[in-house]
Formats: structure tokens, sequence, C-alpha cells
């Protein structure tokens, strides 16, 4: 279990991550074979035949259609959702897929990004992509800081949902969760509350974490009142309710209790009877995906120099990929022929992150020449000279990209940290809350509690402070979290590890 | 407001009245004059699983496994129609409310097989299930419910020789295969007559659900056993399946 170092905290599927590959490129023959497709808004890029790909688009279509039946609504994205299928074990390491870890999602502030390893058995593989699509759609409902056994307990209780024999069925048991629970029962419900911050952490209690979070979820989301609970809970995280009074709120029963009723259902589904929501289907209109397309190596080049670029922005520690990586990518992606001005930029963020900032800035003033009105190439441009210390320069490219694009939420996080450099807070604040109200992502959380933090708003820090700090895998705007938390006295959200 | 669980607990009383013997029973049991089914010319199927779990891992065999029972009854002369898993559930649920509003759970099952016969023409309904248990693997081999199967390996390491250079332990593997506990699927079938009284149930071994992959055995003496991305594909495997669970009620065609 690694301890640090990934902020894909939320999404992780299992622990235990494989460690880097050593040399920065990748063999040509890694990049032929890929297809890729969009359905239903999401893009897919698979290292996998036309057929494999249709099949697991047509899935992922299906869970759509089903999920906004269920809602009722669909849960808008202003940014891309792209799912990346890795099926050589070696290069799936470098993206830290595989080894014990099925798939991981990530969401930032100008795209959302789900990894997931394609397994031998296509079932396993659609039961990943789909608990890895729900951690993306429940990261959409910023407003509630949900906790860990809420996204964790329904991105596992979603990902079995199928359509079969004429019905829609919603939660289907996973086996493994099942032998878990047979072999070790429930996790005590104040454990599971209290989050990762109370427990020593190895890969049994995780397990015993995933499966109590998945067996209280399928509970509580098999009769109305369950869902109705789950709902208010939810409502009142949004409406800014502390996590243990909104808990007490909405399921409004002693712990002692709502334990008895979870060991009961689990009692009940050890002994196999079929607690699934079986609905009807016909009123689901489900999207038929085109066809997938194939992808040239430069354009395999491009999508995983993106995901690494991606991976690389979303953690400050440089742990879990290697730095090199989406440099090398992007400059096999851009060799070939003329290249885009965004791909230009992005191979210049990438030469800033790998520490070359001649490179980054001649690179960048090429594609700033060519596309002055690009808000991403603006925004680029602003995050290579954040990476340089030119927190006014940055500035000035992050609002010209809000200019262009007053709604992107990343340039307006730029812009906050850019005004934040300046020791201007309250103009930060302001920045970062717009940013917060356009997306979400973790270091955006970090940044504005922090502000909050130092402003002496201490609600409001640890409101958005605590569930980074409760993260199980403890990714670096986690630790930051802690630490900012412990040294404000604000309760012991850290925790041993 | 009925309390969450009192659902829950009401359709175990009715799994445990419907499917009394799949758990332990391994030997199929039939009533009295129904071997060979000469009174039933036609069926009527429940979707897969209506009445038993069905882990999510093993989903995608619910419709092989109808459409190879379809295509068995047929070909024993019968005619057979299935209901939708939806559809079948509703009926289920409003059989069960109506048995306990009247004080007698135990009445479920003659509620819902009187209401299938009022929308339906049939003789007997057939509900089947998938099952996921546990079989003990003797060096690779395994046995359950009328089936012998052999776990596949995977990722065998090249064999490096003999004498000095002979690893026991990856032979042993490779050449044997493992013992343990596996995990394993069967066909179990409950056959009722339209007023709801149980007359067959049988089950047949269907597939081992993992194989051995072998990658790590030569540098960690580590086997590690994998779901399989083959399951519920071969249809000859099914129909032994399908046979097994069917017999005696209706047995295997004569060979011509």
């Amino acid at each position: 279990m690694r301890s640090s170092g990934s902020r894909l905290a939320l999404a992780m599927l299992w622990v235990g991550v494989a460690a880097a590959c050593a040399s920065p490129g990748v063999p040509r023959d890694r990049l032929e074979g890929w297809h890729s497709v969009e359905t239903a808004g999401l893009r897919i890029v698979a290292e996998a035949t036309a057929q494999q790909l249709d099949a697991l688009a047509s899935d992922l279509a299906g869970f759509d259609a089903a999920f906004v039946h269920l809602l009722g609504h669909r849960i808008p994205s202003a940014t891309p959702t792209t799912f990346y299928l890795f099926g050589d074990r070696a290069l799936a390491a470098r993206f830290q897929v595989g080894g014990g870890v099925a798939g991981w999602a990530l969401p930032t502030l100008d795209g959302s990004y789900s990894c997931v390893l394609l397994q031998a058995s296509a079932v396993h593989t659609r039961i990943a992509l789909l608990h890895e699509y729900m951690h993306l759609l429940l990261a959409r409902q910023r407003d509630a800081l949900l906790p860990l056994w809420y996204n964790e307990g329904l991105a596992e209780y979603f990902s079995t949902l199928a359509i079969r024999d004429g019905a829609l069925v919603v939660g289907s048991p996973l086996e493994g969760r099942l032998e878990v629970l047979a072999e070790r029962g429930a996790l005590p419900l104040e454990q599971l509350f209290a989050g990762f911050g109370a427990l020593r952490i190895d890969r049994r209690e995780i397990r015993d974490f995933y499966a109590t979070s998945w067996a209280l979820s399928h509970y509580l989301m098999g009769t109305p009142r369950g869902r109705g609970e789950l709902s208010r809970f939810e409502r009142q995280l949004a409406r800014g309710v502390p996590l243990d009074a909104a808990r007490e709120s909405a399921f409004g029963r002693p712990l002692a209790t709502l334990d008895a009723e979870l060991a009961r259902h689990v009692g009940h589904l050890l002994r196999g009877v079929p607690a699934v929501l079986v609905l009807d289907p016909s009123a689901i209109e489900i999207a038929d995906p085109p066809a997938p397309e194939p992808l040239a190596a430069d354009e395999v080049a491009l999508e995983l120099g993106s995901l690494a670029l991606a991976m690389t922005a979303a953690d400050e520690e440089r742990e879990w990929i290697d730095p090199r990586l989406p440099r090398t990518l992007l400059a096999t992606a851009t060799a070939t022929g003329p290249a885009s001005p965004r791909a230009r930029a992005a191979l210049a963020y990438a030469a800033a992150l790998a520490g070359d900032a001649d490179g980054a800035g001649a690179a960048i003033a090429g594609a700033l020449r060519d596309a002055p009105a690009d808000a991403r190439v603006q925004r680029l441009a602003g995050e290579i000279a954040l990476a340089s210390d030119g927190a006014d320069a940055a500035g000035q490219h992050f609002e010209r990209a809000i200019e262009i694009d007053a709604r992107s939420a990343a340039a307006w996080f730029g812009l906050g940290r850019a005004l934040e450099r300046g020791e201007r807070a309250d103009a930060a604040r302001g920045a970062y809350e717009r940013a917060r109200e356009l997306g979400w992502s973790h270091a955006l959380d970090l940044a504005l509690g922090r502000i909050h933090l130092e402003a002496g708003r201490r609600d409001a820090a640890v409101a958005l402070l605590q569930p980074l700090a409760q993260d199980p895998h403890r990714g670096p705007s986690g630790e930051q979290a802690a630490e900012l938390l412990r040294e404000a006295g604000l309760g012991p959200a850290g925790g041993e590890e | 407001m009925r309390p969450i669980g009192v659902w829950m607990a009401l359709a175990e009383l009715a799994l445990v009245a419907l499917l009394s013997g799949c758990a332990t029973r391994s030997a199929n049991t039939i009533s009295e004059g129904y071997a060979g089914a000469s009174g039933i010319r036609s069926f009527l199927l429940c979707a897969p699983n209506t009445f038993l779990a069905l882990p999510g891992e093993l989903q995608d065999g619910t419709t092989p496994l109808r459409e190879e029972i379809q295509a068995y009854l047929r070909e024993h002369g019968r005619e057979v129609q299935w209901i939708d898993l939806y559809t079948a559930k509703q009926l289920w649920l409003s059989a069960v409310t109506r048995a306990k509003e009247e004080g007698e759970s135990g009445n479920a099952l003659a509620h819902f097989a009187g209401e299938l016969a009022r929308r339906y023409e049939f003789q007997a309904i057939v509900v089947p299930s998938l099952l996921l248990h546990e079989a003990r693997a003797s060096l690779g081999r395994v046995s359950w419910d009328g089936v012998k199967r052999r776990m596949r390996k995977v990722n065998a390491p090249r064999r490096e020789g003999i004498g000095r250079h002979q690893d026991v332990v990856v032979d042993g593997a490779r050449f044997e295969g493992v013992s343990g506990s596996v995990s394993v699927t069967s066909v179990h079938v409950v056959v009722f007559t339209r007023d709801g009284a149980r007359v067959f149930e049988g089950r047949g071994g269907l597939e081992l659900v993992q194989e051995v992959d072998l990658s790590n055995v030569s540098t960690q003496n580590e086997v590690e056993l994998r779901q399989r991305g083959d399951l519920f594909q071969e249809r000859e495997v099914l129909r032994e399946a399908v046979e097994i669970a069917f017999d005696p009620l209706l047995t295997p065609p004569e060979e011509p």
C-alpha cells in the first residue's frame, strides 16, 4: 500500500501500485492497435480491437442511460470525460494501473480522466469501468463534500448495473465483497464513518472498508426509506451541515441500531436472497455507439501524452508518474508533421513540468503566436509562467484565457494561484470560489480551504479540508489538508498510517 | 411505513419455501409419476435467478442459460415460453404481499403460480438459476454436480530442464495442477405445477469460474486463480449442465 503520491485516492478499486518504468520512452509498437469511440458524451481510447471496444462502449452507454433514468436527469459536465483502457500490462503500469489497481478516476478542472486495465474477463473490465465512471459522476456533485464510504459504496453498488433478461438490474452483489463479509463481517459503522484517519491502513482493512461501504450502500439503496435517507444526507452536506450532524439528522437513529440493521442485511445477502432493484427497461433510451475508429500511432501518443500531462499536473510531488513521460509522448505526437497550437502548448507545459524552462518558453511562444485567441493555449501559457515563478505574467495569461472563455474553471483556478502568489488573498479567494462554481478538483479544495483557514473561517475550511484529509490513499492534497487541520488544532483528521 | 428489512425477511422466507434443497442437495429429486414428464407439453420458463441472488460477475451467463434451456425443452418436443425478469419479479412481489396480508407467507408460491396460470398457457413452471459455489480441486481436477473438469493453466513458464535446473514447484504447478477450494458454477432448476406444487428439483455442474495463472510461479512460487474470460461461451458445456440438471424429468434423447 502506498501512503502518498496520488490524488486518485477516491477512485482506486484496490491498493498496491506497480512501480513506474525507468525509461521515459514508449515502444512504437505499443502505440499501435488502438481505437477510440465517443458515446453519450464520453470518449473511450482503448488498446483493444474495434469489437472489444464496441462492446464496452455499449455497456457504458447503457449505464449512462440507466443512470439518467434512475436519477431523473443527467448530471452535466462542462469538461470532457475520457476513459483509457490499457491492454499491455507494462504500459498500464506506467499509468498506475495493474498490480492490484483495476482502475482509477481523476476529475480535474479541465477534464475528467479514468484509466482501466483490460482484463481477461470482459465482465471484470466492465465492472471496473462503471465503478470509475460512478466516481466521476459523483465528483460532478461538487456541492456536497461526500465522505469516502459514500463515494466508494455507491461506486461499488452501481458497478454491477446491467440490463439482463428483460430487466434493468441494479445492485447485484460482488462476490469478492461477499467473501470479505462472510469471513470478517461488516466493520462497526463508527469505524466506517471515521474514514481511514482512524484505521491503520493495510490491505485487509481497506478490503473491510470497501466491503462495508458497499454493504451499507446496498442496504440503504434497497428501499425507498433508505434511498430517502441517503438523499437527505447528501442534501444536508450540500447545505454545509457538518458531516456528523448530517449523518445523525439523515439516519435519525443510534449507530448501534444501524449496525444491527446492517448485520441483518448482510446475513440475508450471504444466504443468497436476491436483494436487487429490478426495473422496467423499456423506458430507457440507450444511445447506439458509432463504430470505433482506429487511431494512428501519433494520435495515440497525443492521447497518452495528454493523459500523462494531466496526471503530472495533478501531482505536484511527481511521485506516481515519470515526469518525463508526458514530454516524451507529446514529442512523439508532434514529431511527424505540423502540430496544432494546442499540442505544442501541451508539449511546452510538459517541458516546463520536466524543468526545461527555456524549451517551454520557446515552444509556448510559437503556440501563442499562432493561436492567441485560444483559451487553452493562454491557460497553458499561464501554467508555464507559474512554473517559472512569473506570477504577474501568469495572471495576465489566465485573465486573457478568462476573457476568451469565462467558464474555464482551470483558468479561474490558475488566476487564483497567481493572485495568491502575489499576496492578494481576497482576490485569490474570489477566483477560487468562481472556479469551484464551475468545476472541482482536490487541489482547488486544498487551496480554497487553506485561504479560509488563514482568514479564520474555520468551519468553511474544515468542510473543504476534512474530506481530503480522510482520503485513504493520502495523496499530497490529503496529507497537506491533514497537516493544515492538525496545525490549526481542528481535530485528529490525520491519524496514523 | 414498513421498517427496512421486512421485505428482505419476507423474500428470504419465500426463498426458503421455494428452493429448500438447492443449497445442500446434490442428487436430483422428482415426484412420483413425473419421470419423463409425459404429461407436460408446455413449460413456462422464468428468467434465470429470479429468486436466487446472482453475483454481478456472472450476469453475462443468464441469457446463454435461458437460450440453452429453451432449446433443450424444444428438442424434447415441448412448447416453451419465457417471462422476463421484470414481470416475474413484479408478480412475485405481489404474491408475497398477498400471502403476508393473509398471514401465511408459505402461500406466496401458490399465489405466484396462480397468477401465472391466469396469464399464460402452460403445464409446468421452470425456475432456473445459475449457482456460484465452491468445490474441491485435487491436482487440478474438480468433480461436482455430475461433471468432472480440469482447471486450465495459462502463462506456464518454459520448462528449464531436469536435474539441477529442475524447479519442482514450477513443474508441480505446471504438470499436476493445484489443489484446494475453487469457485464453480452449476445450473439449478426447480419445476412446479400450475398450482405451485414442486415436482422436480435438479442441478448440473457447469463451469470452473477460474483458471490458474502461472505467470509468477517461477519467480515468486505463486499461482494466481483468476476469473476466466470465456465463461458461458461453450454451448456443449452449457448443454451438458442442462441435461444433467433436468435428468430424470427429461432424459437425454435416444441416440439415433
